[in-house]
């Protein structure tokens, strides 16, 4: 269980304060440009006009309708005025809860014609729904069109202030929460706001044009290519937002002159309340999800770059890969039972998706999560290594299967671990687009791993990493880290300068701990890993804790954290520390409203606002200190071989 | 990434190479009559601030200088060099004077301490890994008190549940000691394992005179020992690679002093 740091309080003034509650920033006080435009009733009234909430209410319905069914039928009779108006408070309340997520988590946007919606590579957090005009979907924009932001770096002025200011005391904060002064303040002046930054960067628009003769977004052939969707009521980036992954796919608005493009943006904590509430909605929305995933992630492949996306979007091609998930969306909540478990055990717990020796009729791509590599070992199975997104599993099997027109069976099994998304390609695809396509097939038996292993569990793993090691980083999941912190603990002295560093640099309270497991000789300290798969933003009922859209950093907005810890306890690495702040004399701030003190989550930020990068390992005399990208392997084993 | 032995090998031979153009430059100038002494006075005194500089450069956190184990490869390759600045500087004959005894004995305190902390810096980690658990440096005492309160605990339940007070006794003539504090501190300053084999050794002789229930209480009592001796090692040798550091610094502050007060007065004279 995370700790909650339990400063001495003894001899402290509290100073009371308004506390930032859940709810205390609606989604669209987050203004994505210009001024905030209030979500209303009216809005709200307008938007259950939709389709999709039509069903939710007619989902509503049904289940009052078959609770009265059960409830005459219990009776035997028709029921009372009394308690058919009770049954109505029933709905009422429902449709009352309904209601309050879109007033909390939904915002009106209305789009200028060629503006961006989403843009493809972004950390979706949210998703939109279409009210009025079209929309246009680009699969492949030019990087610099798109004015892709490079993560912003203060001057060496500012961070020469800030340590300069650096604090005497731990957790010291001026505000502990957001003033309505900010909120309401002029477009320029919140984008100047360094607390708002990030939410303003995720979606602030490019250029605005009035309507042109052509599109910005590429000529009349390109475009003919896109998709547009016209109708209302239709979802754009719900894949991106449920699955916490980078938008595949860039949207604009695309509508006729004298028509508007509007959209409902839901947060992603919004889009997860009706789909948990609601089964109706559940299933509309993994529908298009599984059915839009498809086509997009394909063109994104090695396998299938060259293809043309009509014919990636053909019914031949869609109805013939499947689109598969194994393991639990919600893994988080299992890993520490899973990690008690013994290898055998935790093995039969991750849900098999292709077993060794088996024939295979098609190839694997990993769409999200991981999947370990493994082979049978005597009673056990031996870890080869582990496979993310859009590695290819089976594909020397199936080249081989084409090329001796025999089948042959797979060497290793594909297990799932947590949550995995994969896409079953058949044999008869790989062969007419992939197979027969001389310089394909030759660019990817170039990329092919060497796939003699020899079946010794002293030898190492694919790509250089030892066996024992693999395993480690697998059992332990640190495959989900993109900038994990390894210490080398023959290098490493203690000397903790390390941690001066972060502290100096971070409100004087480190933001890590230089403890955590250790395999072999490294260690992997308790410092935030940036997760390819964050799972400690499931659940912030302010979305507090947020991607960065510019590097991936997943980073904690201090002011609009309302201190629930819910991201510490989902976060399965405990890399997220509860604190008190405090004002500069000292005094731990204090709700006005009762009698806890007020709390933040903190954790490691990547230093983003340090000109030198990470500090810690910065500061590291020793060259025992890395934050490493668990997926790219080379690199890694590059350095643990050093 | 470049390994380490790669590392080691070029910068040992720039060092070489340095220190060779060093000692040519000395011989040249003494040869032609000039004053090599100020020079090589002067070089060994920029070489002495350079490598105070590194401490500086830890304090300053946010600036975008090289990293801290570049500054680290630095500091070690140029106090190599900086030995040979102060032998073509001083030369081996003996140092004349009180100030010049005095910054003769400061440098090579310095330099001794460092090549010690080197030394310990790469000979320490591994060891500490490998004599057990892994623990913060300041979390060991309140570690060492929770020990203490387990293993009253076990002689209580052992009284409770054995109705006898025999491991209680050993526990008050033989353990309780042990877990007031740090023990053995010379044995593992040194590396030496004698004395906490010894104590094991001598525990383990009890368990002869022990029923079942009270030798598997002792079982209990026996493996706190173990963590406590290995809390006791890292207390001393993590305690140790902290302690050079204020003997190593204090005497560098000492040295440029010294080593100040020196220049001036040979400017002096030599004015
Ligand atoms: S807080 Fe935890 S889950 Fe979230 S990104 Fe960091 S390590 Fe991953
Ligand atoms: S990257 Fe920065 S915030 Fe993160 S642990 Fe290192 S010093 Fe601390
Ligand atoms: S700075 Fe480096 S050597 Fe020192 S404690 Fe941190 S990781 Fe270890």
């Amino acid at each position: 269980m995370p700790l909650t740091v339990q400063p001495d309080t003894s001899g402290t003034q509290f100073i009371r304060v308004n506390r930032a509650m859940e709810g205390d920033e609606p989604f669209w006080k987050l203004a994505a440009t210009g001024l905030p435009r209030e979500t209303t009733e009216v809005d709200v009234d307008r938007l259950l006009e939709e389709r999709t909430f039509e069903m939710i209410l007619k989902e509503i319905d049904d289940r009052i309708s078959e609770k009265k069914a059960r409830l005459e039928k219990n009776k035997g009779r028709d029921l009372n005025e009394d308690e058919l108006g009770k049954l109505e408070d029933t709905r009422n309340e429902e449709v009352d809860s309904l209601r309050k997520i879109l007033l909390d988590h939904a915002r009106i946007r209305d789009f200028a014609y060629d503006e961006i919606v989403v843009r493809v590579g972004d950390y979706g957090s949210s998703a939109f729904l279409l009210l009025t005009g079209s929309v246009r979907v680009l699969q492949v924009v030019d990087p610099k069109k798109l004015g892709r932001q490079t993560s912003r770096r203060p001057s060496l002025w500012g961070a020469f202030k800030r340590w300069l200011t650096r604090p005497r005391i731990p957790e010291r904060r001026s505000r502990v929460r957001v003033n309505e002064a900010d909120l309401f303040a002029s477009a320029e002046t919140q984008v100047e706001e360094p607390r708002y930054r990030d939410e303003l960067e995720e979606s602030k628009t490019i250029v605005r044009v009035s309507r042109p003769s052509a599109s910005r977004w590429g000529d009349d052939d390109a475009l003919s290519k896109s998709t547009v969707f016209r109708q209302s009521g239709e979802w754009i980036g719900e894949m991106a937002a449920l699955s916490r992954h980078p938008r595949t796919a860039t949207v604009v608005a695309d509508h006729q002159e004298g028509e508007e493009t509007t959209l409902m943006e839901i947060r992603w904590q919004g889009l997860y309340a009706l789909r948990n509430r609601w089964s109706n909605f559940k299933r509309q929305i993994d529908y298009k999800y599984r059915e839009r995933g498809l086509a997009a992630h394909l063109q994104t492949t090695s396998l299938f770059r060259h293809v043309e996306s009509e014919e990636l979007d053909s019914g031949r091609f869609k109805n013939a890969i499947t689109f598969q998930s194994y393991g639990d969306f919600d893994w988080n909540f299992s890993y520490e039972e899973i990690r008690e478990m013994n290898p055998q055990e935790r093995l039969q717990s991750e849900p098999l998706i292709a077993g060794a020796g088996h024939y295979p009729n098609g190839v694997y791509i990993i769409r999200a999560g991981f999947a370990r590599l493994s082979h049978s070992y005597n009673k056990g199975e031996r870890t080869i290594s582990y496979l993310g997104k859009d590695k290819v599993f089976g594909l020397e099997e199936a080249f081989e299967s084409l090329a001796t027109k025999h089948p042959v069976p797979f060497r290793h099994s594909l297990r799932a671990i947590g949550y995995v998304d994969v896409l079953f390609v058949p044999l008869w695809i790989i062969d007419k687009y992939v197979f027969q396509n001389e310089s394909v097939r030759a660019e990817l038996e170039s990329e092919m791993e060497e796939f003699e292993v020899e079946n010794d569990i002293h030898a190492d793993g694919l790509e250089g990493l030892k066996t024992d090691f693999l395993e480690f980083l697998v059992e332990n999941r640190y495959i989900n880290g993109t900038e994990a912190m390894l210490i080398d603990m023959d290098r490493c002295t203690r000397c903790d300068d390390c941690v001066r560093a972060c502290a100096s640099t971070h409100d004087n309270n480190p933001r890590f701990l230089r403890h955590g497991p250790i395999e072999d000789r490294f260690m992997v300290a308790n410092a935030c890993m940036h997760c390819i798969d964050p799972v400690c933003l499931i659940g912030c009922p302010t979305g507090a804790i947020h991607r960065v859209t510019a590097d991936g950093r997943v980073v904690i907005n201090d002011l609009t954290c309302v201190g629930c810890a819910t991201c510490a306890n989902n976060c399965p690495y405990d890399n997220i520390r509860m604190v008190y702040p405090r004002d500069a004399s000292g005094s731990i701030y204090y709700g006005e409203d009762n009698t806890l003190p007020i709390q933040k989550a903190t954790k490691c930020d990547l230093c983003g606002d340090q000109v030198t990068g990470p500090a810690c390992v910065n500061a590291c005399p020793h060259d025992a200190m890395i934050r490493a990208d668990m997926m790219d392997v080379p690199s890694l084993v590059d350095w643990l071989k050093r | 990434m470049i390994s380490f032995a790669k590392r080691r090998f070029y910068a040992s031979a720039t060092l070489v190479v340095c220190i060779a153009l060093a000692v040519l430059a000395d011989y040249g100038l003494r040869q032609s009559l000039r004053p090599a002494a100020i020079c090589s006075g002067v070089l060994l005194f920029a070489v002495i601030l350079l490598l105070a500089c590194f401490n500086m450069r830890k304090r300053l956190t946010f600036l975008p200088t090289l990293s801290a184990s570049t500054w680290m490869q630095i500091h070690v390759y140029v106090g190599w060099f900086s030995i040979a600045a102060f032998l073509i500087h001083a030369g081996v004959h003996q140092t004349q004077g009180t100030l010049e005894l005095a910054l003769a004995i400061l440098f090579w305190l310095v330099a001794l301490s460092g090549v010690w902390g080197l030394y310990m810096t790469r000979a320490f980690p591994a060891q500490l890994r490998m004599e057990g658990e892994n623990v913060i440096f300041e979390r060991i005492p309140s570690m060492r008190a929770r020990l203490r309160r387990q293993s009253e605990e076990v002689i209580m339940e052992s009284i409770e549940k054995t109705e006898s007070t025999a491991l209680a006794d050993i526990y008050e003539k033989r353990i309780r000691d042990f877990f007031d504090g740090p023990r053995d501190i010379l044995s593992h300053a040194l590396g030496s394992r004698k004395a906490p084999h010894t104590f094991l050794a001598e525990i383990e002789d009890t368990y002869r005179y022990l029923s079942e229930d009270e030798r598997a209480f002792m079982a209990t009592l026996t493996d706190h020992v173990r963590i406590k001796q290995n809390l006791d090692y890292q207390w001393v040798r993590q305690g140790m690679l902290k302690l050079w550091l204020f003997i190593h610094i204090p005497l560098t502050y000492g040295l440029i002093l010294t080593a100040a007060a020196h220049g001036l007065i040979a400017w002096r004279f030599a004015g």
